[in-house]
C-alpha cells in the first residue's frame, strides 16, 4: 500500500499471522510510513529485499528457518543496510539485538505509540538511504520541497532566514534568493517553534538567532535581517523582546 | 547412632555383668543399621519433597515467550475477530487454571489432554495453517491416572520442535492406545529432531538447557523432569523413550500402568 504523504519504505516481518497482522495494521495507520512490506519468514523477507528498497525492518526474533538475529547478521552486510527494528515476545535478546547494531527493540503485544517512537528513532538515528537529500539530520534538519523552474529542490530548514506570508503561500527567504511553498504562515510558525523561528508580523516569521538588530523606528519596533528591514506588529513586541532577552542571557551563561 | 555424619541418637545397652565382646558387637551393629535405616527414611522422604517441588516448578513454568505470544495474537484478534479473541481468552483462562492448580500429584489423561487441547487452540491461532494436530485417542483409556502435567510438556515440546526452526507446515501427533493392562501414549512432531548422540548420556541431557540454542531455558520443561516423575510414580520400567534423529522428527513414548497402587487421583 502506498501513503502519498510518508517517505519511509517498511519490511515487518512475523511468522505468525495475527501478530504481523496487528504490526502491519499499526506501521500502516502511521503517516510517516509511505510503503509497507510484510513476511512471514526469513526467505520470504530476502526476496522483497531483493526487489525493493527499504528504510526499515521491523523483525521477530524467533521465526523458522532463518531466525530473526540471523536475517539481521545477513542485512548488515548490505551496501545499504536498512535499519533494524526487533518486535518480540520476551526480552532475552536485548543486549544481543543492540550489538548487532538494532536501532531499536519493541516487545510484544505491541503498542501503537511504542511503534511511533520506534519510527520516530529509525528517522532520528539515521540517513534514510535512498533519499539522502531529503532525509539527512531528518530530526534537526527537515526539509521542504520547493519549486523551481519546473524542478523540485530539497531545501534544509536550516536554509531559511525568515518567511514572509503571501496570501495562502509562504515565501521563504534564504541567503541565495526565496521560494514559494503552499503553507500557511501560521502552520510555520507553529511547527518551527521549537527550532527558533519567531513570529513578528502577522506576515513574517523570523529566525531569532540570526536577528541583528532591534530598532525602533518611528511607529514602532523593526528588527534587521540580512540587511532587510522587517516590521515588529505591536502585540508581538513584548514575546520577542522577551525571547532576544532569554536567547542572549542563555549565550552568556554557556 | 549417626545418619549423614549427624548424631541422630544413642542405643544403650544393659548388662548385669561386665558386657562379652559378642554383646559390644551385636550393639554397634545394631546402632549402624538403626542409623542406616533413619538416613534411607530420611533420603525416602527428601526424594518425595523434590518430586513436589518439581511439580510446583513445572507449575509456575508456563513459558512468558508463550504467554506473551498468545496475547499478542488475542490482541490482533480483538481489532478483526472480536469472537474469536473472546473464546481464546476464555481457552487461556482455562488453560493457565489447569496448570496453576495448586492440587494434587496426579490426573486423569482426560483432564490433561482437556488442558492440551487448550493450548493448541491457542498455538493454532497463533501459527494458523502452519500448525496441524492429529488427535487419536482411544476412549477406555481416558480414565487412566496419571502425573499432573506430564503429557502437555511434551506436546509444548512437539510443537516447539516441528514448528519453530522448520519453514512451513509441523504437524503433531497425539496417540494414547489400550494396551491390556497398560495404556499406550505417544507424542510425535515431523521437525527437525535431535541430534541422538546428546541422548546416549540419558534423557536429562536432551532437556539441558543447550540443547538448542534457539530454546530458552525457562520455555524448555524437559523431558527429564516427566522421566523422573514417571519413573518416581510407576517405577523404573515406565520411563520416556525418545525417538528421534536431526532431520528426522521426534517421538517421544510413555506407558502407564491401569491401575497402580498408591497412584489415584485426589478430590
Amino acid at each position: 500500500m502506498v501513503n502519498a504523504s510518508g517517505f519511509l519504505r517498511v519490511l515487518a516481518v512475523d511468522d505468525e499471522p495475527p501478530a504481523l497482522d496487528e504490526l502491519a495494521y499499526h506501521l500502516r495507520a502511521d503517516p510517516r510510513v509511505a510503503r509497507l512490506h510484510t513476511a512471514g519468514d526469513a526467505t520470504e523477507a530476502l526476496r522483497v529485499l531483493r526487489d525493493d528498497d527499504v528504510d526499515v525492518v521491523f523483525l521477530d526474533i524467533r521465526m523458522p528457518g532463518l531466525d530473526g538475529m540471523e536475517l539481521a547478521r545477513v542485512l548488515r552486510r548490505f551496501a545499504r543496510p536498512p535499519a533494524i527494528v526487533f518486535v518480540t515476545a520476551y526480552d532475552d535478546g536485548a543486549v544481543d539485538a543492540f550489538d548487532l547494531g538494532a536501532t531499536d527493540y519493541v516487545r510484544k503485544p505491541v503498542r501503537a505509540e511504542r511503534l511511533a517512537e520506534s519510527l520516530r528513532r529509525v528517522i532520528g538515528s539515521r540517513v534514510v538511504p535512498s533519499h539522502p537529500a531529503a532525509l539527512a539530520r531528518a530530526e534537526e534538519d527537515p526539509t521542504i520541497p520547493v519549486e523551481l523552474a519546473g524542478t523540485t529542490r530539497m531545501l534544509p530548514r536550516s536554509a531559511v532566514r525568515w518567511v514572509e506570508a503571501q496570501g495562502d503561500y509562504a515565501r521563504l527567504h534564504t541567503a541565495e534568493g526565496s521560494h514559494l511553498v503552499r503553507v500557511s504562515l501560521a502552520t510555520l510558525a507553529e511547527r518551527w517553534a521549537d527550532a527558533g523561528f519567531v513570529r513578528i508580523h502577522r506576515s513574517y516569521l523570523v529566525q531569532l538567532r540570526l536577528i541583528a538588530e532591534l530598532r525602533l523606528v518611528n511607529s514602532g519596533y523593526v528588527v534587521v535581517i540580512d540587511g532587510s528591514e522587517l516590521p515588529v506588529s505591536r502585540r508581538h513586541t513584548r514575546e520577542l523582546k522577551d525571547k532576544l532577552v532569554r536567547a542572549a542571557k542563555q549565550d552568556w551563561s554557556r | 547412632m549417626s545418619a549423614d555424619g549427624r548424631v541422630v541418637g544413642a542405643l544403650v545397652a544393659v548388662a548385669d555383668e561386665r558386657p562379652a565382646p559378642g554383646l559390644v558387637q551385636a550393639t554397634l551393629e545394631t546402632a549402624h543399621w538403626a542409623g542406616d535405616q533413619l538416613a534411607l527414611a530420611e533420603l525416602d522422604s527428601s526424594r518425595e519433597r523434590l518430586a513436589r517441588a518439581e511439580v510446583r516448578a513445572l507449575r509456575a513454568q508456563i513459558s512468558p515467550h508463550f504467554i506473551y505470544n498468545a496475547l499478542t495474537a488475542i490482541g490482533s484478534f480483538v481489532r478483526t475477530d472480536p469472537e474469536r479473541a473472546r473464546e481464546l481468552i476464555l481457552e487461556f483462562a482455562e488453560f493457565t487454571r489447569y496448570s496453576f492448580r495448586a492440587h494434587g500429584e496426579f490426573t486423569t489423561l482426560a483432564e490433561e489432554l482437556r488442558s492440551i487441547d487448550r493450548y493448541l487452540t491457542i498455538e493454532r491461532a497463533r501459527f494458523g495453517e502452519r500448525l496441524q494436530v492429529r488427535l487419536q485417542i482411544a476412549p477406555e483409556v481416558l480414565p487412566v491416572t496419571l502425573p499432573f502435567l506430564c503429557l502437555q510438556p511434551l506436546v509444548e515440546n512437539a510443537v516447539r520442535h516441528g514448528l519453530s526452526r522448520k519453514p512451513g507446515t509441523g504437524m503433531v501427533s497425539i496417540e494414547a492406545r489400550d494396551a491390556g493392562a497398560e495404556c499406550h501414549i505417544t507424542v510425535e512432531d515431523d521437525g527437525v529432531g535431535m541430534d541422538p548422540t546428546t541422548l546416549t548420556a540419558g534423557i536429562a541431557e536432551v532437556s539441558g538447557a543447550g540443547s538448542d540454542p534457539a530454546d530458552d531455558p525457562g520455555q524448555h520443561v524437559g523431558l527429564s523432569n516427566v522421566d523422573e516423575r514417571l519413573r518416581s510414580a510407576f517405577g523404573d520400567r515406565f520411563g520416556l523413550v525418545v525417538e528421534t534423529g536431526l532431520g528426522s522428527g521426534t517421538k517421544v513414548s510413555m506407558r502407564v500402568p491401569k491401575f497402580h497402587p498408591g497412584v489415584r487421583v485426589s478430590s
